[in-house]
């Protein structure tokens, strides 16, 4: 494999392959900040896959098909939140109960959506916008800056949650939150009031990084589309230690691994196919080996919050 | 007294919790059942079965793996399916079971058995290995029922099977598919590279990439073929990134595909790098038009369901025969054309059909020569 010749396009396939692990990631932080691992990450871009997809091919606006698939996310998140807030449920086993319930749902409103119509099953997409000068660097220019906007708009994100929670007021209510809840409550934070709002913030983001899968990537929908980048998404925000930067080099990194693994297969025909897609997937292991410590991350993270406990 | 009410509240936790994971299992099994069903309601044909089913004379049920708006495999066998009832009207269809999983395809045909339907549908190979079994009790029980199964080969695929009395299968010929494929890459290709994506590494597969490499190579020696095999079926950003970087690495400007979803993906990376120099064969259906800027033509096949009824309504259905569908029969056919393929490459195109019909375009040890390769 000419690897120079290869590399344009591996690094598309990763700036691509990143922004919905990116957002979702996103979304994590904000939930596990608070003190809630949300597993359910890949039922919830499921949703938001689908929804975005049939909205957006309805109503022929893509980005009000975002808008009501992060609002799909976030009803879906709800259950979550409710399950775990308010009823103190297992985080992990309602997250389960989400993976299987969302995309079942998600398939349920395929079927009702496209039924026999095939004109249904095939969706508009958001043109890219390749930013003049920029997008012509050699390499990493087309990866970067020729992109769709809701890509953009994924990258800037990232100093902007970093910076809502390093200097916000709120930001810090959330982490402490994640770390104590008990002591953040006597310190007059309404934690119940943050924790649904962080599983707000991360149906919402999950789900726009599932309805980039339809609205950005490949203009179908099709059952198991989101392909673990939810799970994913989970290991990142652990490599990336529960920051926006952090997890946007993780995502870039899982990426890469992605393209790279695309690149091979495409070159090495005659070798085990399966061999390569195993590269992204051996990268995750390895990043929660190392990084997987259970005494990093918040402190009350997975934990369910009894306010009368002491 | 802090302890008693942790306990008593760790045991309200508990039911709650039950009541939780009871409620979102139930809520997800329901939906996915629902779901299954969905679209097929909506379906003219099947909200027709109900009340025409005690004027009717035979009844047809479908199992299948996927979704019938797949756009590709599944999709191919429904409107097969729809174009056999259209010259059966004593049939009629019941409901498709979509997304049937391995573990629930014994249980689905059995729940048609129980119906005494006429001919019941697998559409692949895997519903061979699943229902030995239903098979050996319908032939008993129920010897009215009729099963079969597309894709199969019944010479090495059921030979666990106690009885094939009431079992035929349905096998396209792969090779003249992909020589039909391969002799429309092989006149609309302006770099000599030509790609192909399977979902699975099967050897129906593998016959019909290296037909197809026989016949573009028979128009121009020089062409090369990229190949995966096992890109699977769902996958579709998998596609554009595999076709992408052919197009980078490989100047590959024709595809054809047989991976449903991921096929969708490589005409996004066709469409990209210009619709006007990047072209896709569509496959099993037709699928040209103006929404498929990229789609040239499609190799379409019919999988005989019209001649399964037929055999079944004079009573020589059964007895493991296969059906070949190929060209002489209609099993295998082009569609139409978009209008980037010139008359004269239509000509072209149809002259070749015909070699490939008679067997005489291709040879079977050119195509071997290309399989033993792979």
């Amino acid at each position: 494999m000419d690897f120079m010749t290869a590399l344009p396009t591996i690094l598309k396939a990763m700036t691509m392959g990143a922004v919905p692990i990116l957002l979702a990631a996103l979304g994590e932080v904000f939930s596990e900040r608070a003190g809630l691992v949300n597993i359910g990450l890949e039922g919830v871009m499921a949703i938001g896959a689908f929804v975005g997809f049939a909205v957006g091919k309805m109503t022929g606006n893509l980005w009000l098909g975002l808008v009501v698939a992060m609002l799909a996310g976030v009803l879906i998140n709800m259950l979550y939140a409710f399950c775990t807030v308010t009823l103190c449920a297992d985080q992990v086993v309602t997250g389960m109960a989400i993976n299987i319930l969302a995309p079942a749902i998600a398939l349920f409103g395929y079927n009702l959506f496209v039924g026999s119509n095939s004109a249904n099953a095939t969706g508009d997409q958001m043109a890219s916008i390749a930013i003049p000068g920029l997008s012509s660097i050699p390499f990493i220019g087309n990866a970067f800056f020729n992109q769709t906007l809701l890509a953009y708009l994924a990258f800037i994100l990232v100093p902007l949650v970093r910076y809502f929670f390093k200097h916000f007021r709120a930001g810090l209510s959330f982490r402490s939150v994640g770390e104590n809840p008990h002591a953040a409550e006597t310190l007059g934070i309404d934690v119940v009031r943050v924790k649904y709002l962080a599983c707000i913030v991360c149906g919402a983001l999950a789900a726009a990084g599932g309805a980039f899968l339809t609205l950005c990537y490949t203009p179908i929908y099709t059952d198991g589309i989101v392909m673990g980048r939810g799970f994913i998404a989970l290991a990142t925000v652990i490599f990336g230690r529960w920051s926006a930067l952090g997890v946007l080099g993780a995502s870039l990194l899982f990426g890469f691994f992605d393209g790279l693994n695309v690149a091979l297969q495409a070159q090495f025909q005659s070798a085990p196919v399966m061999f390569f897609k195993m590269i992204p997937y051996i990268f995750t292991i390895v990043a929660l080996i190392f990084f997987g410590s259970k005494h990093a991350g918040p402190k009350a993270n997975g934990q369910p919050y009894f306010r009368e406990q002491r | 007294m802090s302890e008693i009410k942790k306990s008593l509240s760790a045991a309200m936790l508990d039911r709650r919790q039950a009541i939780v994971l009871g409620l979102g299992s139930v809520g997800a099994l329901a939906l996915a059942g629902c779901g299954g069903s969905g679209s097929s309601s909506s379906s003219s044909d099947s909200s027709a079965s109900g009340s025409d089913s005690e004027q009717s004379s035979y009844k047809v049920a479908m199992i299948m793996s996927g979704i019938i708006t797949d756009g590709g495999w599944d999709q191919g066998h429904y409107e097969s399916l729809k174009r056999a009832l259209e010259s059966h009207p004593k049939w009629t269809m019941l409901e498709p079971k979509e997304n049937t999983a391995d573990a629930d395809a014994a249980t689905a045909a059995q729940t048609y058995v129980d119906q005494d339907v006429d001919l019941i549908i697998g559409n692949g190979n895997q519903f061979a290995s699943d229902w030995a079994e239903v098979v050996a009790d319908a032939a008993d029980s129920h010897p009215k029922v009729h099963f079969l199964i597309t894709n199969t080969d019944p010479t090495t695929e059921m030979t666990d099977y106690e009885t094939l009395d009431p079992v035929e299968t349905v096998l396209p010929d792969f090779q003249q598919t992909g020589a039909l494929a391969g002799v429309v890459a092989g006149l609309m290709t302006q770099t000599k590279s030509i790609g192909f994506i399977g979902g699975m590494k099967l050897p129906s597969t593998i016959t019909k990439y290296s037909a197809y490499l026989a016949a573009a190579k028979k128009i121009d020696p020089s062409i090369q073929g990229q190949y995966n095999f096992e890109a699977g079926f769902t996958d579709a950003s998998l596609g554009t990134n595999l076709t992408q970087q052919w197009i980078a690495s490989n100047n590959v400007d024709v595809m054809w595909g047989d991976a449903s979803a991921v096929d969708n993906g490589a005409r996004q990376a066709l469409e990209a790098a210009g619709a006007d120099t990047h072209f896709d064969i569509a496959q099993p259906i037709d699928i040209v038009g103006a929404d498929q800027p990229t789609v040239v033509t499609s190799t379409v096949t019919d999988w005989m369901i019209g001649q399964a009824m037929d055999e079944i309504e004079s009573g020589s259905f059964g007895g493991g025969k296969a059906i070949t569908g190929n060209m002489d029969n209609g099993g295998i056919t082009l569609g139409k054309f978009s209008d980037k393929v010139s008359q004269d490459v239509q000509d072209k195109i149809k002259e070749y059909s015909e070699q490939i019909k008679a067997g005489t375009f291709v040879t079977d040890d050119e195509v071997s020569a290309i399989q033993n390769t792979l």
